[in-house]
């Protein structure tokens, strides 16, 4: 079963002219416990695919199926049962009083019996190491913190599809790294969820299992981190970056050295060697 | 940050903290009502006022309030009290009066503008008690709870409350935003402090423009990550917090309605003890 088919996506925010689209014939797919990182430059769309993900925006053209069901109007809801979210910005997407309340939202929602809720509750914010904050106020949370709740509101809902849209642009690199942290450990502990991160940053990208790289609404390159970065010349013409672990080994490959960015440090370390 | 006028939540254990909002907010109300009772003679009234200052003097000791933050909170009244007092003078010219040169000062001028003030220095006392023993959240929680026979004329009380609990998550949010824009914009050269009314107001408003602007863009991002976590304004939902009351609540609530009938019922027979004394 594919998780997520978007076929031939269509979309502009404004009625415009084809080349100036948002997303220009977009499509991709991902198989049931992928994890993909979708990466580009500033307004390439990559935050706009997600919104369409979750039925925030509607396509102009183009068929999204979701878990093999089409999303349309009649399925939007049950669909969004098995799609979370998380955004960009920590403090817009805590709703509750306090971190309780904020992962308690979710299941309101979803009309989860009240007895059973402190247990859910605690459950998950044990599983992003929050459990000692539960009655703390977004206010004297760091934006990592914040963003570590916003996920367990999500994870408390079982999603099959999680979708992490810039979660870590917002926050510290103390942040980043604990959220990279959970991340892994979601992935590793929920093998059959479908894990899609929309990043500035190499090396969250890293930790994915595919890349697409996405420029000017379409899909520009798209493979196993070594196979995309291993065209370091076509991403740094659309303004992208090597994550630092590559981009030593790119140094050194132009230096003349017989080493490829897609070896591990200690092959590479041990060519240097000799 | 700086604090809200009339007090915030103060995290304490006490009792007051963990009375049930409903029944504080039931009991300020009736407080607030209490006030404004009269009784069959000035004195009467004033040593019920003295019996609730010294009501007020013990639950703020409970609550861990101090009189200073009763004191800073009745400031901003002097004004206002000096005004009434003036206009009191000017106006009231019935009673016993005594006389600075050839004018009149009536005793009863004096006496409504003390009504006034120790009224609104109670009233301040029990809202600034009630806001320090209770969170807001749960007094979102119990004014949905009182409004709740609303709904049976269409009124959508789970929506006000949601909205009103929105508006309380975001205070601290958006006062640390405008203190950031406040910064940004003085190290631009605005100046808040100085200056003609004109050039203050220019002032406030290049701080109120992008607090408008950065409040609707939270607003939309707040609304995308209710939906997509499955709220629906008119759906059905279930409750995490829900209310009991305790057996504290049941025998405070006693106490006070056996407190305000009583005064009620001085009041409604116009007993003096006094009268009997003297």
């Amino acid at each position: 079963m594919k998780a997520i088919d978007v076929q031939h996506l269509w979309f502009s925010y404004h009625q415009e002219e084809e080349e100036k689209m948002i997303l220009q014939d977009l499509s991709f797919s991902c198989e049931q416990g992928e994890s993909i990182a979708f990466i580009g430059p500033n307004g390439s769309g990559k935050s706009t695919l997600m919104k369409l993900l979750v039925a925030l925006l509607e396509a102009d053209k183009g068929k999204i199926f979701l878990l093999d069901k089409e999303l349309k109007e009649d399925t939007v809801d049950f669909l969004r049962q098995h799609i979370g979210i998380v955004f960009q910005n920590p403090d817009n997407q805590f709703i509750g009083a306090t971190v309780r309340d904020d992962i308690a939202f979710g299941l309101e929602n979803r009309c989860i019996p009240h007895e059973e809720m402190e247990d859910i509750i605690l459950k998950y914010a044990k599983e992003v190491g929050m459990e000692t904050f539960l009655d703390k106020e977004p206010a004297s949370l760091s934006g990592g913190q914040k963003q570590r709740v916003a996920i367990a509101g999500v994870l408390s809902m079982h999603p099959k599809i999680l979708l992490m849209d810039e979660a870590t642009a917002m926050l510290d690199p103390k942040g980043r790294k604990e959220i990279m942290a959970l991340t892994k450990k979601m992935r590793s502990e929920n093998k059959d969820m479908t894990i899609l991160t929309v990043t500035h940053h190499m090396e969250e990208a890293l930790l994915s299992d595919r890349i697409i790289v996405i420029y000017q609404g379409k899909v520009y390159m798209e493979g196993t981190p070594d196979e995309v970065f291993s065209h370091a010349e076509e991403l740094k013409a659309i303004g992208l970056d090597l994550p630092f672990e590559k981009k030593w080994k790119e140094e050194l490959k132009k230096a003349g050295f017989p080493i490829e960015n897609t070896m591990t440090d200690e092959e590479a370390i041990e060519i240097l060697c000799h | 940050m700086k604090a809200l006028p009339i007090g915030r939540y103060t995290n304490y254990d006490t009792f007051l903290n963990r009375l049930d909002a409903r029944f504080k907010l039931l009991a300020m109300i009736l407080f607030m009502v209490v006030v404004f009772i009269h009784f069959g003679s000035r004195a009467m009234d004033f040593t019920f006022y003295g019996l609730l200052m010294v009501m007020v003097l013990v639950f703020m000791r409970i609550a861990h309030i101090r009189i200073r933050q009763l004191l800073r909170a009745i400031k901003p009244m002097w004004f206002m009290m000096i005004f009434l007092l003036i206009i009191n003078v000017l106006v009231v010219q019935t009673g016993e009066a005594f006389y600075i040169g050839d004018f009149p000062i009536h005793y009863d001028a004096l006496f409504n503008t003390l009504y006034t003030f120790v009224r609104l220095i109670l009233m301040l006392a029990f809202s600034l008690i009630l806001t320090a023993t209770t969170k807001p959240m749960d007094l979102t929680y119990a004014l949905e709870w009182y409004l709740h026979p609303l709904t049976f004329i269409k009124v959508p009380v789970h929506i006000i409350a949601m909205v009103i609990s929105l508006a309380l998550r975001f205070i601290p949010t958006l006062l640390e935003e405008a203190d950031r824009f406040m910064k940004a914009q003085a190290s631009r050269g605005v100046d808040f402090e100085n200056g003609k009314l004109r050039e203050k107001v220019r002032a406030i408003i290049s701080l109120i423009i992008p607090l408008f602007v950065s409040a609707i863009q939270r607003s939309t991002d707040l609304a995308d990550a209710m939906e997509v976590r499955g709220y629906d304004p008119n759906g059905k939902r279930t409750r995490y917090r829900i209310m009991h009351f305790a057996k504290r609540d049941v025998l405070s609530l006693f106490f006070l309605l056996a407190f305000f009938g009583g005064m009620l019922a001085l009041s409604i027979c116009g007993i003096d003890f006094y009268a009997f004394i003297l």
